[in-house]
């Protein structure tokens, strides 16, 4: 069976085999959820906090989009250290989605032994991130992520080993291969994450998604298949993103030919991190463009 | 002869929603009946079809896909909602959908035997 790209969290594998039913996880989550201790809580047990203080927090935090703890070291109630320990008393101070399971009474300890191996077994299948980037550029992290998750998927969906070559830094503008295709990223961190496809590689990806390699040129539904492939990629950039403690909103993608736009400029306040992509098929390349 | 499973399948990507018809319409009493492309079509085509089965995309235009969820739900309590998403194994918007009243997730790009496993297994077939 095939394995996923970024790791599945083991509630989603358990609702998808139907090992467990969804009102069950609900209370699993939710339970796990309870067991958790309040950043709040571990500043006033280590006497960093008083209650006074993590109350004013709470209170800041109505009026702001900012985590606790960022909002309290920014108050100077906390330092960058502190937070620090909070976060690994936390981290160390929680029960496993399985244990919770079983406290719920949703399965045994023998069972959910079973189910954790069988799950580990699936998930060694998912491979870690590989690009790492030199250079000091914006967000570093989400450009890694999603270099190397669209390196995966155009080998998983449309069969092409794809090689990343040298960042082009602080680009105002990209000359359209073929198809671009752009998703708008929001939340935690503010980006536009932009795939520009030969029509070759586009044409490749469609003929794969659609298992038919005698696929004729298409235009609009080769355009349509390169927003879906991006829809899929930044899903996943989301998800991995997610678990480096970064929430992130996608929306629906926006593409655009080389009829439409044979030169795609970006935003006057958008810096762009173009990472040029080769595969035997054709090039393409990567850009992430982030507000300056 | 068995009764034919009629599902709406709400996805914004004709790509998406031609590959799920393929795995819907191989299990062999399941029909796909219409494609919305928006929350709020979703909503109403819901309520014009009566579907035995929703598969729906989160991220649409319009309303999009969780709000179309809490308002199927709200209409019909007993509605059968899949949530389709390319969100990867984000914890948080699969809990937040099953919250809404999803029963279950197929992940994008789609495993066509897990995905079949789930929609036999919500239509008890």
């Amino acid at each position: 069976m095939a394995a996923g790209i970024t790791p599945k969290f083991f509630g989603q594998y358990l609702l998808e085999k139907g090992i467990l039913g969804k009102d069950q996880l609900i209370e699993a989550i939710k339970y796990q959820k309870s067991k958790i201790l309040k950043m709040g809580e571990i500043a006033i047990r280590k006497k960093m906090m008083t209650e006074k203080e993590v109350a004013k927090v709470h209170n800041e935090q109505k009026r702001t989009d900012m985590r606790f703890g960022d909002l309290a070291v920014e108050l100077g109630l906390i330092t960058e250290d502190q937070l620090k320990e909070i976060l690994t008393i936390q981290k160390y101070n929680h029960i496993y989605l399985g244990e919770s399971i079983v406290a719920c009474g949703h399965m045994d300890k023998e069972n959910l032994a079973k189910q954790l191996s069988l799950f580990k077994e699936e998930q060694q299948q998912v491979p870690p991130i590989e690009v790492m980037i030199k250079e000091n550029i914006p967000e570093k992290k989400l450009v890694e992520v999603s270099v190397d998750l669209t390196e995966k998927l155009m080998l998983r969906i449309g069969d092409m080993q794809a090689k990343s070559g040298q960042l082009l830094l602080e680009q105002k503008e990209s000359k359209n291969m073929g198809i671009t295709v752009m998703m708008d990223l929001k939340g935690d961190i503010s980006a536009r994450y932009v795939l520009n496809l030969s029509w070759d590689v586009a044409h490749q990806i469609a003929k794969k998604t659609f298992k038919k390699d005698d696929l004729p040129f298409d235009g609009e539904l080769i355009k349509d298949t390169s927003q879906e492939f991006v829809n899929v990629v930044c899903g996943n950039v989301r998800a991995k993103m997610l678990e480096g403690g970064k929430t992130i909103e996608i929306v629906p993608p926006v593409g655009l030919t080389d009829k439409d736009a044979p030169i795609v400029k970006f935003n006057d306040n958008e810096q762009g991190t173009i990472i040029p992509g080769y595969t035997t098929m054709g090039n393409y390349e990567i850009a992430v463009l982030t507000k300056v | 002869m068995s009764d034919t499973k009629k599902i709406l399948i709400a996805d914004d990507s004709r790509v998406a929603a031609h590959l799920l018809s393929e795995i819907i319409e191989s299990i062999d009493c399941c029909e796909v009946i219409d494609n919305a492309v928006t929350g709020e079509e979703a909503i109403e085509k819901y309520k014009e079809l009566a579907p035995d089965l929703v598969t729906m995309d989160l991220s649409m235009p319009g309303i999009g896909g969780m709000e179309a969820i809490r308002q199927i739900i709200a209409a019909d309590p007993g509605a059968k909602i899949i949530v389709v998403s390319s969100l990867g194994g984000a914890q948080d918007k699969l809990l937040e959908a099953l919250e809404a009243g999803a029963l279950s997730v197929i992940s994008k790009p789609f495993d066509e035997d897990k995905a079949v496993g789930v929609f036999k297994r919500l239509l008890g077939i």
